[in-house]
Formats: structure tokens, sequence, C-alpha cells
């Protein structure tokens, strides 16, 4: 293929788009004969998704998220697209008082989680507490106020957004069914004609032998949120990369992966996202919102 | 449902309900309409075909557009050939200086002896269509019919195949057949001449008309990652009129004296059957590939031929690629093919006891070798030029004319849109 | 919940290869029955013959150039004694 970016490939009746957005690899499987199509389709979807990522990540000083960040207090009016995720993030933090909440990037000044034994002190957790809480925030569509000091972070629903988003995109224009998957977190629109179902592992983070699980998915979304390869480790204890953001501190007893399948990317991203700060009840918490998962400890 | 997660439904299909961005709206031009989406291609090729010492020379142009859509595809092709030059009779060459017998260009029709070559000059024309249909996810089919036409025969064809993939789509299992009916006649006289009739007393034989009926069984398979192979059956019976109306044999003593030239005449059926077998393979590691195939011919005529076919396609880089070609083909010769017949005692031809006799050099044993060399260009993901020479070099056994070669240089231009 | 019929054992795991990944994959398997049952860093070394990449590229198709096929039938039908094998014949020529 031209386009080494993206990478296209046809299983049997399933036509495979390959490329890398997100820090994740993204993948993209159509149910299509026209290899046409598929190339069209398949490139489009890269592109939203490289959109989504120019528009929301923390790594660029060229979109919204760098002016709302660098406002230094002062409102910032965003356009309708970042309104919508703003007000996205603003329900998700009242309805889990507080438990998700899109200001608690900062914790990453101490907190990196990159394998080794290095655990901040309490007196270095202590003064970032002051500036996370989205209550702290002033935001009254399209206008946004961050006290100095503080941040937005959208990573943590930008994948899933744009996994919905990309599906959407797809479903108007592809004749046959969908399966978006960005690093893990996936949204099929209907199950292909050739198999009748998508077939979905769980990949497994526990210890040697433990089977892979198998999952026929036929639409629906899927994500998963773990911790398994992103922790820190000193004397025996294991931190986890969840952070509370009331606290300032890991998750304890936190599952290594929990799979939430959902009607759509975000809603089951939020519901593994914050079953894993449930820690040691996640599954209680999964279980009295009536969700189908997959824990993994 | 909790009430959270009504809630975060609720808040989910309002971020999601997003109306069509600017982004989004470029995009839309690309793939516009979802499955009404259609896409064109057009082929256009150029073909020159020289023979040496001015035998004969083609000129063919090329032409087909595909409209390719989900469930559909269609072709259409048009060729426009032209053709001229001397073409060996078959006959052997007289004593006396050589002037050649007229054919289509019509006119200066000689008493001289001299029948070893044949003067024409003409055009065909042909028209295809094809289509192909998605019938499920696992089975296709393609009909399509084809009509050609040129001064001296008139061909229609029609054709159906049905592929299955298994469910697996490793392998997919084709059945086809196609009914050819054809017209063949000489251009100056309008019918063919009576077989074996004496040529300077031709008699009118028929307006040769000859049926085929193919028949092919293909398999191709996934073998692994790399790999593909194709094993086809195939048999084709024809009736009718199978000579050639312009073919002529001559009767000729121990020192090649021609005491007279007599039509070609061939038998008035022909049941061909052949084992194809294809291999592509993608060198390991590498973006080249290697097409390998083999042919196993046998006809109730006689000929049996093994061709062999090599191309190695090496990738210069992602949108350039150069292609060595090798073929080599050998045949025996047809049961009937004589170089010329012989005479008796008192100079009369001595007949064949089955009435069949051609010196035609295509029937002789016979074999070919093609070298060439493709390059192709890419210049952006719908436009490709594709060029090519080759050298085809024969040697015929006993036939009059023992050698032939032509030189065959082509470009195509194909665009999608 | 109709989404999730229940676990069968026909599936193939593809592994995300990035240490920062999240735990699933998706792939359409097509009723392959390989179940892979590997450690986080043993990658599935056995060639699954659903790995068609390559396969899908022109050059790898059986016919890569339907044209330049009929073409060279052409030629060698109207300069040899044999034809025919590779796909269902369409018409013929008087060629000379």
């Amino acid at each position: 293929m031209v386009n080494e970016a993206l990478q296209v490939e046809r299983r049997g009746a399933i036509w495979v788009g390959e490329f890398r957005a997100m820090a994740s690899p993204c993948e993209v499987h159509l149910e299509l004969r026209s290899g046409k199509l598929a190339q069209q389709l398949l490139s489009m979807a890269r592109m939203e998704a490289l959109r989504i990522e120019r528009l929301f990540s923390r790594y660029r000083d060229d979109n919204v998220i760098h002016r709302i960040n660098e406002a230094n207090g002062k409102p910032v009016t965003v356009d309708e697209e970042t309104a919508r995720m703003l007000d996205f993030a603003d329900t998700c933090f009242h309805a889990s008082d507080g438990l998700f909440d899109i200001t608690s990037g900062v914790l990453r000044e101490v907190w990196r989680f990159d394998g080794s034994d290095t655990i901040p002190t309490a007196a270095e957790v202590e003064p970032l507490l002051a500036r996370i809480g989205w209550q702290r925030v002033t935001w009254e569509k399209p206008h946004i106020c961050l006290p100095a000091g503080m941040q937005v972070d959208l990573g943590g629903i930008g994948k899933e957004y744009a996994v919905d988003r990309v599906l959407g995109l797809l479903r108007e224009r592809s004749p046959g069914a969908c399966l978006v998957n960005f690093g893990g977190d996936l949204h099929a629109s209907g199950a292909p004609q050739s198999a009748g179902f998508w077939s979905v592992g769980i990949e497994s983070h526990g210890s040697a032998g433990m089977a892979t699980q198998s999952l026929q998915l036929q639409r629906g979304a899927l994500t998963t949120s773990g911790d398994a390869r992103r922790y820190l480790l000193r004397d025996g204890v294991r931190y986890s990369h969840v952070l509370n953001p009331k606290t300032g501190w890991p998750v304890v007893g936190a599952p290594a992966a929990v799979t939430v399948a959902g009607d759509t990317c975000i809603e089951a991203g939020i519901m593994s996202t914050l079953a894993l700060l449930h820690g040691p009840d996640a599954e209680s918490f999964l279980d009295s919102h009536e969700l189908h998962y997959w824990v993994q400890r | 449902m909790s009430p959270f997660r009504q809630k975060l439904s609720a808040a989910s299909c309002a971020l999601l309900a997003l109306a069509v961005n600017p982004a989004e709206a470029a995009q839309r031009d690309v793939a516009s309409g979802g499955n009404e989406t259609a896409d064109w291609e057009v082929d256009t090729s150029y073909l020159s075909y020289r023979e040496a010492d001015q035998r004969v020379s083609v000129g063919k142009a090329v032409a087909t557009l595909v409209r390719e859509a989900e469930e559909r595809s269609i072709t259409v092709s048009a060729v426009h050939d032209t053709m001229s030059g001397a073409s060996p009779t078959g006959a052997l060459q007289s004593d006396s200086p050589a002037s050649t017998v007229t054919t289509v260009s019509g006119g200066n029709s000689s008493n001289s002896l001299d029948y070893s070559t044949s003067e024409f000059s003409d055009t065909r024309r042909q028209l295809g269509l094809g289509i192909e249909q998605a019938l499920s996810p696992d089975y296709t089919l393609s009909y399509g019919g084809v009509v050609s036409d040129e001064s001296d025969y008139e061909s229609l064809g029609v054709n159906i195949s049905l592929a299955r993939e298994s469910a697996n789509r490793l392998s997919t299992i084709t059945g086809g057949i196609g009914w050819i009916d054809d017209s063949i006649y000489r251009s100056d006289t309008g019918g063919t001449p009576e077989p074996l009739g004496n040529v300077q007393q031709p008699r009118p034989f028929s307006k040769g008309e000859r049926k085929t009926l193919d028949a092919l069984l293909g398999l191709s398979r996934v073998l692994n990652r790399l790999t593909v192979v194709q094993l086809n059956l195939s048999l084709s019976a024809s009736d009718g009129y199978h000579s050639d109306p312009y073919k002529i044999i001559s009767a000729a003593d121990a020192n090649e004296r021609i005491i007279a030239n007599f039509h070609d005449s061939r038998p008035d059926s022909r049941l061909r059957g052949s084992v194809f077998g294809k291999l592509v393979h993608q060198l390991r590691d590498s973006l080249h590939s290697v097409h390998l195939s083999y042919r196993l011919y046998q006809d109730d005529w006689g000929i049996s031929s093994h061709t062999a076919d090599l191309r190695y396609r090496h990738r210069l880089n992602r949108q350039q690629y150069l292609e060595p070609h090798l073929r080599l083909y050998r045949q025996s010769a047809a049961d009937f093919y004589q170089r010329s017949l012989s005479v008796d005692a008192g100079s009369n031809p001595v007949m064949p006891g089955d009435s069949l006799a051609s010196a035609d050099y295509r029937l002789d044993a016979l074999s070919s070798t093609t070298v060439g060399l493709k390059y192709g260009i890419r210049f952006t993901p719908d436009a490709e030029l594709r060029l090519r020479a080759e050298y085809l070099d024969q040697r015929f056994s006993t036939a009059i004319f023992d050698r032939n070669s032509a030189l065959i240089l082509q470009a195509s231009f194909s665009l999608s849109f | 919940m109709s989404v999730f019929p229940s676990c069968q054992n026909r599936f193939t795991a593809v592994r995300c290869q990035t240490l920062l990944c999240r735990a699933i994959s998706a792939a359409c398997l097509l009723g392959l029955s390989a179940c892979s049952l590997t450690q986080d860093i043993v990658q599935v070394s056995e060639v699954k013959p659903w790995q068609r990449g390559a396969l899908a590229r022109d050059d790898m198709q059986v016919i890569n150039d339907a044209m330049e096929q009929a073409i060279d039938d052409h030629v060698y039908f109207s300069r040899e004694g044999s034809t025919g094998g590779v796909v269902v014949q369409g018409g013929g020529c008087g060629c000379n």
C-alpha cells in the first residue's frame, strides 16, 4: 500500500486497517467486498482518529487543551466539540461523586509509573491536591475558567470518544459490519455475515498459563482498564497507576484489569475506570450497576 | 438501569450526537454516499507485435472500463487490431521468382505458382462485456460475452462461471463454461475452399461454421501467508470447420519440386484438455514476488505441449517494479501435419488415407522461448503506467519457414477514479 | 444480554504488541479453532493462514493483470498449436 502509515490487509471477507494513533495500535475491521471502498473508509477512519488526537492531546501546544491549561486563570472559549466533552466530563464527575476527575492529571508530576520503585512522599503529594478538583473549575458553556496551576486532561476519555466517533462515521458509509479497536477499546456496529460474530480475545495479564478468554461480540462496546503493565513496586507493595483524585494516592486492591461491556465505548470506558477506582469493591460496584464485566485480579 | 448509568447514557448520547464538523465534511467528499460509492477504472493499452522479415505485424489497442461497486462489478472492453504482412501458408516456395498471392488487399491476383506466403491486411474489432455479481458472501457469479469481427472471421462467445469461497476463505473453487460460435471464410470468396482441393481449381466448400464448448474447473488455495496455488482442469470440445482457408500444402517430389498445391484439410472436431498449475509466492521478508506456472496440454489431433512461465516481480520501491519474464513452450506435431505431400512414381500426389493434411507451421513440432521485461510505475495510488518488451523466438521442426521471431512492445496505463 | 452469547473455543487472540496498550484485541477469525495459551512475552509463532496481509496485494493475485493475460493468450493462440487452461475462453480470431 502506498500509505505506509495505514496498513491494509484482507483477512477473508474482512478488510483490516492498522495504524497508530493516540499512542496505541489501532485497528479497523470492515466486512466489505470492494477493496477501494475499504481503502477509502480505512483512510477516513485514520484521519478522524488523528483529528481527535490533535484536538485533545495534552502534548501539543496548538490545541484547545493547551489554551485552557495555559490560560493562567483567565476564561477560555471552547468549540462545540470540546464543550460537549467538558459537559460529559462534568456529568461523570458529579455522578461519580468526584472519583472521575479530568483535573487529576497534575498528579503525574510526582507519580511516574516507569516500573521503578520511586514512590513520592506524602509531602510531595499533599500540595497537589489543592490543584485538583473539577468543582473549582468554572464551566459555563462555552467558557471555561481554570484556577491558575490547574490542568485538564481529556486523555482518559479521548480514545473511547474517538472509537465511538469513528464507528459512527463508518456505520453511515459502510454497507457491512464494522469494528473499531483503538488500543483495546473497541466498538462494533454489527456482526459480520461471514462468521456471525466478532471474536474478541481478552488478553490475560495474569500468571503464565492463564487462558485467554474469548468473547463473541455481535455489537456494542468493550473497554478494559487495568494496571497490569503500569505500576510501581516497592517493599513488595504494588502501587497501581490508578490514582484516587481525592487522596492523590494509588487505589489499593485494584484489579489487574477490568473489562466492561456497554452500548458505547465512552460509557463502558467510564465504568471500567470507575471500577478500578473502587479497588477491592470493583466487582460489587459493577454488579450494582448491572453491567457485564470480566475482572482479572 | 441504575440512575448513574442513565445519566451516563444521556451524556454520551449528547456527546456523540455532535453534528458534522469541518474535518468530517472534507472526508465526506472522499467516501460520499456509503454503499452508493462506485469506483471506475480505465485500463488502456497499446501493443505492437512485429515479426522479423516483415512477416506479420499487429497493432493492438485495448481499452477496458471497469465499474466496481460493492455487490457487482461490470467490465466493458474494446479491442482494435490492425494486422498486415505476408504470412507463410505452408506451401513450398516455387523456383520461380517470388510473387505473392493476394488476399484481402485484393487486386493483383497472380498466376505465379508461388503460394508460400499470403499477403494480408485486416482489422479486427472486439467488444466484450463481463459482469461479476456477488450472490452471497461465499458465492460469486460471473458471466459475459464477446463479439469479434474481421473481414474473414466472426466470433460470438458467451461464458458463465460460479466461484465459491470456502468458509475459512482459504480456498476458492470455480466452475465455468463457455460457448463460442465462429464463422470462418476467405475474405476474397466469402466461403471456404474444399479441403485438399487443388489451389488452382478451387471449389467452394462451405461457409465455415464452428461451435466450441469450453469447461473449466479451478481450485485456488492459500497455502500460507506468502503462498497461493491454483490448479485448473479444462476441456474444450469443438465441432465444425477447423481447417484454415488460407493454408496450403504442396505435393512435391524428392527434390522439392512442386507438383501441385492443395488446400489445408483438418478434422471436423477437436477435443482439447489441459491441466494448469500456478504458484504465486512472496519472497520471505521482502516485497518481491514470483509467479510460476506450468500447463500440460493434449488434444485429439496428437498435439501435446508443455508450457512453463516464470515471472519475478522485483519491487524497486513502493511505486516502481521491474518484472523479468521467461516462458518456455514445446509441442509435438499434429498427427496429420506434413511438410509436404509426397508423389508416386508417376508424379501423382499421394493423398492421405484419412484425407487430412496440413503444413501449417503452428501444427509442426515446435519450441518457443519468450524473454521479457516489464516496468511498472505508480504515479499516484490511482494511476499506473506499465511498459513491457518481450522477444519471442520459435523453432519449427520441419516447417518450410523453420524459424520465427517477434518483438512485442506494450505500453499500458490504468487510472481509477 | 444478547450482545454476548456464550463463549466458545473457536477463536484466536491477537496480542497487543505494546506495553501501554490495554488488554483487548479483536479480530475476525472466521472459525479457525486455534486457541493460544501464551504468556505475555510469547508471541504467536505459528503463521496462521488467515494472516493474508501480503496476499491481498495486487501482485499476489493469481491473475494480476487480466488485460495482459488476455493479450498474451491471444498472441500465443495465434502462434502455437495449443491454447486455453487459464480462464474460460473468449472469442476466437482468424489469426494468420
